[in-house]
Protein backbone atom coordinates (compact mmCIF):
# COMPACT_ATOMS: atom_id res chain seq x y z
CA UNK A 1 0.00 0.00 0.00
CA UNK A 2 1.34 3.44 -0.92
CA UNK A 3 2.06 5.78 1.99
CA UNK A 4 -0.77 8.24 1.32
CA UNK A 5 -3.35 5.42 1.27
CA UNK A 6 -2.07 4.23 4.62
CA UNK A 7 -2.12 7.71 6.15
CA UNK A 8 -5.66 8.36 4.88
CA UNK A 9 -6.87 4.99 6.10
CA UNK A 10 -5.43 5.69 9.52
CA UNK A 11 -6.83 9.20 9.98
CA UNK A 12 -9.25 11.45 8.11
CA UNK A 13 -7.20 14.41 6.94
CA UNK A 14 -7.37 17.14 4.31
CA UNK A 15 -5.21 16.58 1.26
CA UNK A 16 -3.94 19.04 -1.31
CA UNK A 17 -2.93 18.53 -4.93
CA UNK A 18 0.67 19.60 -5.59
CA UNK A 19 2.00 19.23 -9.13
CA UNK A 20 -0.84 16.81 -9.86
CA UNK A 21 -0.12 14.60 -6.83
CA UNK A 22 -2.14 14.43 -3.63
CA UNK A 23 -0.34 15.00 -0.36
CA UNK A 24 -1.53 15.59 3.23
CA UNK A 25 -2.37 19.27 3.70
CA UNK A 26 -2.77 19.22 7.49
CA UNK A 27 -3.21 16.69 10.27
CA UNK A 28 -4.33 19.16 12.94
CA UNK A 29 -3.83 22.83 13.61
CA UNK A 30 -0.97 24.52 11.76
CA UNK A 31 0.13 26.09 15.06
CA UNK A 32 0.63 22.66 16.63
CA UNK A 33 2.41 21.27 13.57
CA UNK A 34 4.76 24.26 13.27
CA UNK A 35 5.47 24.11 17.02
CA UNK A 36 6.60 20.49 16.57
CA UNK A 37 8.86 21.38 13.64
CA UNK A 38 10.37 24.22 15.70
CA UNK A 39 10.53 22.48 19.06
CA UNK A 40 10.53 18.70 18.87
CA UNK A 41 9.96 16.39 15.86
CA UNK A 42 7.44 16.43 13.00
CA UNK A 43 6.62 13.56 10.65
CA UNK A 44 5.51 14.30 7.07
CA UNK A 45 4.54 12.29 4.00
CA UNK A 46 6.35 13.85 1.03
CA UNK A 47 4.28 12.17 -1.67
CA UNK A 48 4.55 15.21 -3.96
CA UNK A 49 8.37 15.14 -4.19
CA UNK A 50 9.32 13.39 -7.39
CA UNK A 51 12.20 10.90 -7.29
CA UNK A 52 13.97 10.05 -10.53
CA UNK A 53 16.94 7.73 -11.00
CA UNK A 54 19.29 8.61 -13.85
CA UNK A 55 21.34 5.56 -14.77
CA UNK A 56 23.45 4.23 -17.61
CA UNK A 57 27.01 4.63 -18.88
CA UNK A 58 26.53 8.37 -19.56
CA UNK A 59 24.38 9.23 -16.52
CA UNK A 60 26.99 11.48 -14.89
CA UNK A 61 27.84 13.43 -18.04
CA UNK A 62 24.15 13.76 -18.97
CA UNK A 63 23.10 15.29 -15.63
CA UNK A 64 26.18 17.51 -15.66
CA UNK A 65 25.25 18.67 -19.18
CA UNK A 66 21.75 19.82 -18.16
CA UNK A 67 22.44 21.06 -14.62
CA UNK A 68 23.09 24.81 -14.11
CA UNK A 69 25.32 24.15 -11.10
CA UNK A 70 28.81 22.63 -10.94
CA UNK A 71 28.40 19.08 -9.68
CA UNK A 72 31.84 18.38 -8.25
CA UNK A 73 30.90 16.08 -5.38
CA UNK A 74 31.77 12.73 -3.94
CA UNK A 75 29.39 9.77 -4.02
CA UNK A 76 26.61 9.94 -1.40
CA UNK A 77 26.61 13.73 -1.42
CA UNK A 78 23.89 15.99 -2.77
CA UNK A 79 23.52 19.56 -4.06
CA UNK A 80 20.59 21.89 -4.47
CA UNK A 81 19.90 23.49 -7.81
CA UNK A 82 17.07 24.60 -10.08
CA UNK A 83 16.63 23.05 -13.51
CA UNK A 84 15.71 25.62 -16.13
CA UNK A 85 14.36 25.07 -19.63
CA UNK A 86 15.22 26.66 -22.98
CA UNK A 87 12.84 29.57 -22.18
CA UNK A 88 14.51 30.25 -18.82
CA UNK A 89 11.54 28.94 -16.82
CA UNK A 90 12.10 26.96 -13.64
CA UNK A 91 11.30 23.31 -14.33
CA UNK A 92 12.14 21.93 -10.90
CA UNK A 93 13.64 22.79 -7.54
CA UNK A 94 16.02 19.87 -7.14
CA UNK A 95 18.41 17.95 -4.96
CA UNK A 96 20.95 16.24 -7.21
CA UNK A 97 22.19 13.18 -5.31
CA UNK A 98 25.25 11.32 -6.56
CA UNK A 99 25.15 7.58 -5.99
CA UNK A 100 28.27 6.04 -7.50
CA UNK A 101 27.92 6.25 -11.27
CA UNK A 102 24.30 7.31 -11.23
CA UNK A 103 22.23 10.21 -9.96
CA UNK A 104 19.04 10.38 -8.00
CA UNK A 105 17.06 13.59 -8.49
CA UNK A 106 14.60 14.69 -5.78
CA UNK A 107 12.43 17.43 -7.27
CA UNK A 108 9.58 19.74 -6.39
CA UNK A 109 7.55 21.79 -8.84
CA UNK A 110 6.99 19.01 -11.36
CA UNK A 111 5.29 15.62 -11.45
CA UNK A 112 7.41 12.50 -11.87
CA UNK A 113 5.95 11.76 -15.30
CA UNK A 114 6.38 15.32 -16.59
CA UNK A 115 9.96 15.45 -15.31
CA UNK A 116 10.92 12.14 -16.92
CA UNK A 117 9.35 13.38 -20.16
CA UNK A 118 11.34 16.63 -19.97
CA UNK A 119 14.59 14.77 -19.23
CA UNK A 120 13.97 12.20 -21.99
CA UNK A 121 13.73 14.92 -24.61
CA UNK A 122 17.21 16.17 -23.61
CA UNK A 123 19.02 12.83 -23.97
CA UNK A 124 21.25 12.85 -27.05
CA UNK A 125 21.04 9.87 -29.41
CA UNK A 126 24.64 8.97 -28.62
CA UNK A 127 24.09 8.94 -24.84
CA UNK A 128 23.48 5.75 -22.88
CA UNK A 129 21.06 7.06 -20.24
CA UNK A 130 18.02 5.44 -18.69
CA UNK A 131 15.44 7.19 -16.52
CA UNK A 132 13.35 5.59 -13.82
CA UNK A 133 10.61 7.33 -11.86
CA UNK A 134 10.84 5.94 -8.35
CA UNK A 135 7.49 7.30 -7.18
CA UNK A 136 5.80 4.19 -8.52
CA UNK A 137 7.82 2.00 -6.14
CA UNK A 138 9.08 4.29 -3.35
CA UNK A 139 7.53 6.56 -0.73
CA UNK A 140 9.30 9.50 0.84
CA UNK A 141 8.90 10.30 4.55
CA UNK A 142 10.32 13.42 6.23
CA UNK A 143 11.34 14.02 9.82
CA UNK A 144 12.02 17.63 10.77
CA UNK A 145 12.78 19.22 14.09
CA UNK A 146 15.61 20.07 16.49
CA UNK A 147 15.45 16.52 17.94
CA UNK A 148 14.74 14.55 14.75
CA UNK A 149 18.34 13.28 14.82
CA UNK A 150 17.65 11.57 18.14
CA UNK A 151 14.63 9.68 16.81
CA UNK A 152 16.56 8.74 13.65
CA UNK A 153 19.41 7.42 15.83
CA UNK A 154 16.92 5.30 17.81
CA UNK A 155 15.36 3.84 14.67
CA UNK A 156 18.40 3.37 12.45
CA UNK A 157 21.85 3.77 13.91
CA UNK A 158 23.50 6.15 16.43
CA UNK A 159 26.08 6.87 13.71
CA UNK A 160 23.35 8.75 11.82
CA UNK A 161 24.05 11.70 14.11
CA UNK A 162 27.31 12.22 12.21
CA UNK A 163 25.67 12.17 8.77
CA UNK A 164 26.69 15.52 7.21
CA UNK A 165 24.08 17.94 5.89
CA UNK A 166 23.33 17.23 2.22
CA UNK A 167 24.51 13.64 2.21
CA UNK A 168 22.78 10.28 2.24
CA UNK A 169 23.34 6.65 3.10
CA UNK A 170 21.67 3.27 2.83
CA UNK A 171 20.82 1.76 6.24
CA UNK A 172 19.52 -1.33 4.43
CA UNK A 173 19.35 -2.61 0.86
CA UNK A 174 15.98 -1.03 0.13
CA UNK A 175 16.03 2.15 2.23
CA UNK A 176 17.77 5.49 1.64
CA UNK A 177 18.18 8.20 4.28
CA UNK A 178 18.93 11.77 3.15
CA UNK A 179 20.06 14.48 5.53
CA UNK A 180 18.17 17.37 4.03
CA UNK A 181 15.25 19.63 4.80
CA UNK A 182 13.72 23.02 4.12
CA UNK A 183 12.56 24.04 7.57
CA UNK A 184 15.87 25.27 8.99
CA UNK A 185 15.81 22.48 11.60
CA UNK A 186 17.52 19.10 11.51
CA UNK A 187 15.84 17.30 8.65
CA UNK A 188 15.84 13.79 7.20
CA UNK A 189 14.14 12.22 4.21
CA UNK A 190 13.59 8.48 4.26
CA UNK A 191 12.88 6.74 0.94
CA UNK A 192 11.37 3.29 1.46
CA UNK A 193 9.57 0.88 -0.88
CA UNK A 194 5.78 1.28 -0.83
CA UNK A 195 5.56 -2.19 0.74
CA UNK A 196 7.59 -1.00 3.75
CA UNK A 197 6.48 2.64 3.98
CA UNK A 198 3.41 2.06 6.16
CA UNK A 199 5.47 0.06 8.66
CA UNK A 200 8.18 2.78 8.72
CA UNK A 201 5.51 5.43 9.28
CA UNK A 202 4.01 3.48 12.17
CA UNK A 203 7.45 2.87 13.68
CA UNK A 204 8.23 6.58 13.59
CA UNK A 205 4.87 7.43 15.15
CA UNK A 206 5.34 4.87 17.93
CA UNK A 207 8.99 5.64 18.73
CA UNK A 208 8.39 9.36 18.20
CA UNK A 209 5.92 9.52 21.07
CA UNK A 210 8.69 10.07 23.59
CA UNK A 211 9.85 13.07 21.51
CA UNK A 212 6.34 14.61 21.34
CA UNK A 213 6.23 13.81 17.63
CA UNK A 214 3.40 15.40 15.68
CA UNK A 215 2.39 14.70 12.07
CA UNK A 216 2.81 17.81 9.91
CA UNK A 217 1.12 18.44 6.58
CA UNK A 218 2.25 20.36 3.52
CA UNK A 219 0.90 23.68 4.82
CA UNK A 220 3.04 23.59 7.97
CA UNK A 221 6.19 22.54 6.10
CA UNK A 222 5.60 25.21 3.44
CA UNK A 223 5.02 27.80 6.17
CA UNK A 224 8.36 26.86 7.80
CA UNK A 225 10.04 27.24 4.41
CA UNK A 226 8.75 30.83 4.39
CA UNK A 227 10.00 31.47 7.93
CA UNK A 228 13.44 30.24 6.90
CA UNK A 229 13.47 31.87 3.46
CA UNK A 230 13.80 28.57 1.61
CA UNK A 231 12.97 28.97 -2.07
CA UNK A 232 9.40 27.86 -2.80
CA UNK A 233 8.95 27.01 -6.47
CA UNK A 234 5.16 27.09 -6.07
CA UNK A 235 5.12 30.64 -4.68
CA UNK A 236 7.98 32.97 -5.55
CA UNK A 237 9.29 30.44 -8.10
CA UNK A 238 6.07 30.76 -10.10
CA UNK A 239 7.03 34.32 -11.04
CA UNK A 240 8.99 35.11 -14.15
CA UNK A 241 12.12 36.17 -12.31
CA UNK A 242 15.85 35.62 -12.66
CA UNK A 243 18.01 33.84 -10.05
CA UNK A 244 19.36 37.26 -8.98
CA UNK A 245 15.84 38.62 -8.52
CA UNK A 246 14.91 35.55 -6.45
CA UNK A 247 18.23 35.57 -4.55
CA UNK A 248 18.99 31.98 -5.58
CA UNK A 249 22.16 32.67 -7.58
CA UNK A 250 24.05 30.15 -5.42
CA UNK A 251 21.98 27.39 -7.01
CA UNK A 252 23.45 28.14 -10.45
CA UNK A 253 26.83 29.05 -11.88
CA UNK A 254 27.20 31.64 -14.62
CA UNK A 255 30.63 30.16 -15.42
CA UNK A 256 29.39 26.67 -16.11
CA UNK A 257 28.86 25.48 -19.65
CA UNK A 258 25.59 23.53 -19.71
CA UNK A 259 22.73 23.00 -22.12
CA UNK A 260 20.89 26.26 -21.39
CA UNK A 261 23.90 28.34 -20.29
CA UNK A 262 23.13 31.00 -22.93
CA UNK A 263 19.62 31.40 -21.52
CA UNK A 264 21.00 31.75 -17.99
CA UNK A 265 23.53 34.35 -19.17
CA UNK A 266 20.74 36.26 -20.95
CA UNK A 267 18.74 36.24 -17.68
CA UNK A 268 21.76 37.60 -15.85
CA UNK A 269 22.30 40.35 -18.44
CA UNK A 270 18.79 41.73 -17.95
CA UNK A 271 18.66 44.60 -15.45
CA UNK A 272 16.77 43.33 -12.39
CA UNK A 273 13.13 44.45 -12.34
CA UNK A 274 12.71 43.56 -8.68
CA UNK A 275 14.35 41.64 -5.86
CA UNK A 276 12.69 39.31 -3.41
CA UNK A 277 12.72 40.85 0.06
CA UNK A 278 11.38 39.67 3.41
CA UNK A 279 8.67 41.84 4.94
CA UNK A 280 6.88 42.08 8.29
CA UNK A 281 3.72 43.97 9.22
CA UNK A 282 1.32 44.26 12.12
CA UNK A 283 -1.48 44.19 9.55
CA UNK A 284 -2.38 41.16 7.39
CA UNK A 285 -0.24 40.56 4.32
CA UNK A 286 -1.51 38.54 1.38
CA UNK A 287 -0.31 37.45 -2.04
CA UNK A 288 -0.71 39.99 -4.88
CA UNK A 289 -0.99 42.85 -2.36
CA UNK A 290 0.87 45.99 -3.47
CA UNK A 291 3.40 47.84 -1.34
CA UNK A 292 3.79 51.60 -1.45
CA UNK A 293 6.31 54.19 -0.34
CA UNK A 294 5.45 57.79 0.46
CA UNK A 295 6.59 60.08 -2.31
CA UNK A 296 6.13 57.43 -5.02
CA UNK A 297 3.04 57.49 -7.22
CA UNK A 298 2.70 53.79 -7.99
CA UNK A 299 3.42 50.62 -6.03
CA UNK A 300 7.05 49.75 -5.29
CA UNK A 301 6.44 46.02 -4.87
CA UNK A 302 4.06 43.08 -4.67
CA UNK A 303 3.73 40.43 -1.96
CA UNK A 304 4.30 36.94 -3.43
CA UNK A 305 4.17 34.74 -0.32
CA UNK A 306 2.63 35.61 3.05
CA UNK A 307 1.22 34.17 6.26
CA UNK A 308 0.27 35.16 9.76
CA UNK A 309 3.46 34.94 11.81
CA UNK A 310 3.21 31.87 14.04
CA UNK A 311 6.56 32.32 15.82
CA UNK A 312 6.07 35.97 16.68
CA UNK A 313 3.65 38.86 16.38
CA UNK A 314 2.10 40.19 13.17
CA UNK A 315 2.42 38.85 9.65
CA UNK A 316 5.38 37.84 7.51
CA UNK A 317 5.93 37.58 3.80
CA UNK A 318 8.18 37.82 0.79
CA UNK A 319 7.69 40.62 -1.70
CA UNK A 320 9.13 41.36 -5.11
CA UNK A 321 10.27 44.96 -4.56
CA UNK A 322 11.69 47.46 -7.07
CA UNK A 323 15.51 47.48 -6.91
CA UNK A 324 16.13 50.85 -5.24
CA UNK A 325 13.73 49.90 -2.42
CA UNK A 326 14.55 46.18 -2.08
CA UNK A 327 16.74 46.65 0.96
CA UNK A 328 16.43 45.05 4.37
CA UNK A 329 15.92 47.23 7.45
CA UNK A 330 13.55 49.83 5.93
CA UNK A 331 10.50 51.00 7.92
CA UNK A 332 9.12 53.33 5.26
CA UNK A 333 6.70 51.17 3.31
CA UNK A 334 3.02 50.42 3.66
CA UNK A 335 0.09 48.57 2.20
CA UNK A 336 -2.95 50.53 1.12
CA UNK A 337 -6.19 48.65 0.80
CA UNK A 338 -8.73 51.40 0.62
CA UNK A 339 -9.61 52.25 4.20
CA UNK A 340 -6.85 50.16 5.75
CA UNK A 341 -3.20 51.21 5.58
CA UNK A 342 -0.58 49.12 7.34
CA UNK A 343 3.08 49.91 7.94
CA UNK A 344 5.46 47.36 6.41
CA UNK A 345 9.10 46.83 7.38
CA UNK A 346 11.67 45.03 5.27
CA UNK A 347 13.63 42.60 7.45
CA UNK A 348 16.54 40.16 7.21
CA UNK A 349 15.38 36.55 6.99
CA UNK A 350 15.25 33.97 8.45
CA UNK A 351 12.37 35.10 10.64
CA UNK A 352 13.33 32.59 13.37
CA UNK A 353 16.35 31.60 15.43
CA UNK A 354 16.22 27.89 14.62
CA UNK A 355 16.51 25.73 17.73
CA UNK A 356 18.65 23.28 15.76
CA UNK A 357 21.46 25.86 15.73
CA UNK A 358 21.66 25.52 19.51
CA UNK A 359 21.00 21.80 19.91
CA UNK A 360 24.23 19.81 19.83
CA UNK A 361 23.62 16.07 19.30
CA UNK A 362 26.95 15.34 21.03
CA UNK A 363 25.79 17.10 24.20
CA UNK A 364 22.03 17.48 24.30
CA UNK A 365 18.99 15.26 24.37
CA UNK A 366 15.25 15.85 24.10
CA UNK A 367 14.75 14.84 27.72
CA UNK A 368 17.22 17.55 28.82
CA UNK A 369 15.82 20.22 26.50
CA UNK A 370 14.73 22.55 29.32
CA UNK A 371 18.40 23.06 30.20
CA UNK A 372 19.39 24.31 26.75
CA UNK A 373 19.85 28.08 26.47
CA UNK A 374 17.96 29.39 23.45
CA UNK A 375 17.68 32.99 22.25
CA UNK A 376 14.16 34.30 21.49
CA UNK A 377 12.58 32.35 18.61
CA UNK A 378 11.52 35.46 16.68
CA UNK A 379 14.25 37.44 14.87
CA UNK A 380 12.09 40.36 13.73
CA UNK A 381 13.60 43.52 15.27
CA UNK A 382 11.81 45.11 18.20
CA UNK A 383 11.08 48.31 16.22
CA UNK A 384 9.13 46.31 13.65
CA UNK A 385 7.45 44.18 16.32
CA UNK A 386 6.23 46.92 18.62
CA UNK A 387 3.26 47.85 16.41
CA UNK A 388 2.12 44.25 16.08
CA UNK B 1 12.75 59.13 -3.35
CA UNK B 2 12.61 61.03 -0.06
CA UNK B 3 15.96 62.12 1.37
CA UNK B 4 15.45 60.22 4.65
CA UNK B 5 14.74 56.98 2.76
CA UNK B 6 17.59 57.48 0.32
CA UNK B 7 20.08 58.00 3.18
CA UNK B 8 18.89 54.93 5.08
CA UNK B 9 19.13 52.75 1.97
CA UNK B 10 22.57 54.10 1.06
CA UNK B 11 23.85 53.48 4.60
CA UNK B 12 22.73 49.87 4.47
CA UNK B 13 23.96 49.26 0.92
CA UNK B 14 27.39 50.60 1.89
CA UNK B 15 27.66 48.06 4.72
CA UNK B 16 26.40 45.15 2.58
CA UNK B 17 28.76 46.04 -0.29
CA UNK B 18 31.72 46.28 2.08
CA UNK B 19 30.75 42.94 3.58
CA UNK B 20 30.74 41.38 0.11
CA UNK B 21 34.27 42.66 -0.55
CA UNK B 22 35.38 41.46 2.90
CA UNK B 23 34.02 37.98 2.20
CA UNK B 24 35.52 37.76 -1.29
CA UNK B 25 38.94 38.96 -0.13
CA UNK B 26 39.20 37.00 3.12
CA UNK B 27 37.62 33.75 2.00
CA UNK B 28 39.11 33.92 -1.52
CA UNK B 29 35.72 33.41 -3.13
CA UNK B 30 35.71 33.18 -6.94
CA UNK B 31 32.54 35.25 -7.16
CA UNK B 32 31.75 38.78 -8.23
CA UNK B 33 30.02 40.95 -5.61
CA UNK B 34 26.72 40.97 -7.50
CA UNK B 35 26.68 37.16 -7.49
CA UNK B 36 26.36 37.12 -3.69
CA UNK B 37 22.73 37.53 -2.66
CA UNK B 38 22.34 39.41 0.63
CA UNK B 39 19.71 36.98 1.96
CA UNK B 40 21.46 33.76 0.81
CA UNK B 41 22.55 31.41 3.59
CA UNK B 42 26.25 31.51 4.46
CA UNK B 43 26.52 28.02 5.98
CA UNK B 44 25.15 24.66 4.89
CA UNK B 45 23.60 25.82 1.64
CA UNK B 46 24.19 29.16 -0.12
CA UNK B 47 27.88 30.06 0.08
CA UNK B 48 28.52 26.67 1.79
CA UNK B 49 30.99 28.10 4.30
CA UNK B 50 32.32 25.99 7.18
CA UNK B 51 33.29 26.53 10.82
CA UNK B 52 36.84 27.59 9.89
CA UNK B 53 35.41 30.22 7.55
CA UNK B 54 33.22 31.41 10.47
CA UNK B 55 36.33 32.22 12.52
CA UNK B 56 37.87 34.06 9.56
CA UNK B 57 34.64 36.01 9.06
CA UNK B 58 34.43 37.02 12.72
CA UNK B 59 38.02 38.34 12.61
CA UNK B 60 37.47 40.09 9.27
CA UNK B 61 34.29 41.80 10.54
CA UNK B 62 36.08 43.00 13.63
CA UNK B 63 38.93 44.38 11.51
CA UNK B 64 36.73 46.02 8.88
CA UNK B 65 33.91 47.35 11.08
CA UNK B 66 35.26 47.25 14.64
CA UNK B 67 32.37 44.98 15.67
CA UNK B 68 33.08 42.01 17.90
CA UNK B 69 30.73 39.01 17.67
CA UNK B 70 29.57 37.58 20.98
CA UNK B 71 29.10 33.82 21.01
CA UNK B 72 25.31 33.71 21.51
CA UNK B 73 24.76 36.55 19.06
CA UNK B 74 27.10 35.12 16.47
CA UNK B 75 24.95 32.08 15.64
CA UNK B 76 21.93 34.29 15.09
CA UNK B 77 23.88 36.94 13.19
CA UNK B 78 26.15 34.85 10.98
CA UNK B 79 23.34 33.55 8.81
CA UNK B 80 23.33 35.89 5.82
CA UNK B 81 25.05 39.10 4.77
CA UNK B 82 21.92 40.99 5.78
CA UNK B 83 21.84 39.55 9.31
CA UNK B 84 25.49 40.55 9.74
CA UNK B 85 24.68 44.01 8.34
CA UNK B 86 21.90 44.31 10.96
CA UNK B 87 24.43 43.62 13.70
CA UNK B 88 26.95 46.12 12.32
CA UNK B 89 24.37 48.89 11.82
CA UNK B 90 23.01 48.28 15.33
CA UNK B 91 26.52 48.53 16.78
CA UNK B 92 27.18 51.70 14.79
CA UNK B 93 23.90 53.22 16.09
CA UNK B 94 24.89 52.44 19.69
CA UNK B 95 28.38 53.82 19.13
CA UNK B 96 26.93 56.98 17.55
CA UNK B 97 24.50 57.56 20.40
CA UNK B 98 27.04 56.79 23.14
Amino acid sequence: MALLDHVLKRQHIDTICIDGIRTPAAFGSIEQEVAAIRGSVALSAMTHVCMTAVEGRDALTFVDRICPRFLHMNPNRMKQTVFIDEEGRYVADAYVCRSGDSYLLLCRGVSGDAFVQWLSALIAESEDVSLRSLNETYSLIALNGPFSWELMADIYDPEIIGLPYLSFYRPSEEVLVFRAGETGEYGYLVAAPHSEAAARWEQMLAEGERYDLVCAGHRAVEYCMLENNFFNIHKEGAFEATPAELQIQWRVSYRKSFLFADRLKAMRAKPPKARITAVHSAQPLYESQHLFCDGEEGPIGTVVNAHRFLSGPGHIGLAMIDPPYAVSGCDFYHTNDGSCEGAVSTVSPPFVNNRSLYVDPQVHSFCDRDGIVFPPLCTVPMEARKEA
Amino acid sequence: MKEEIRKAIERREAVVNRLKSTFIDNLHLTLEPNEIDPDAALFGTGLELDSIDAVDIAIAIQTAFGVKLRSIASKASLRTLNTIADLILEAQRHHGSA
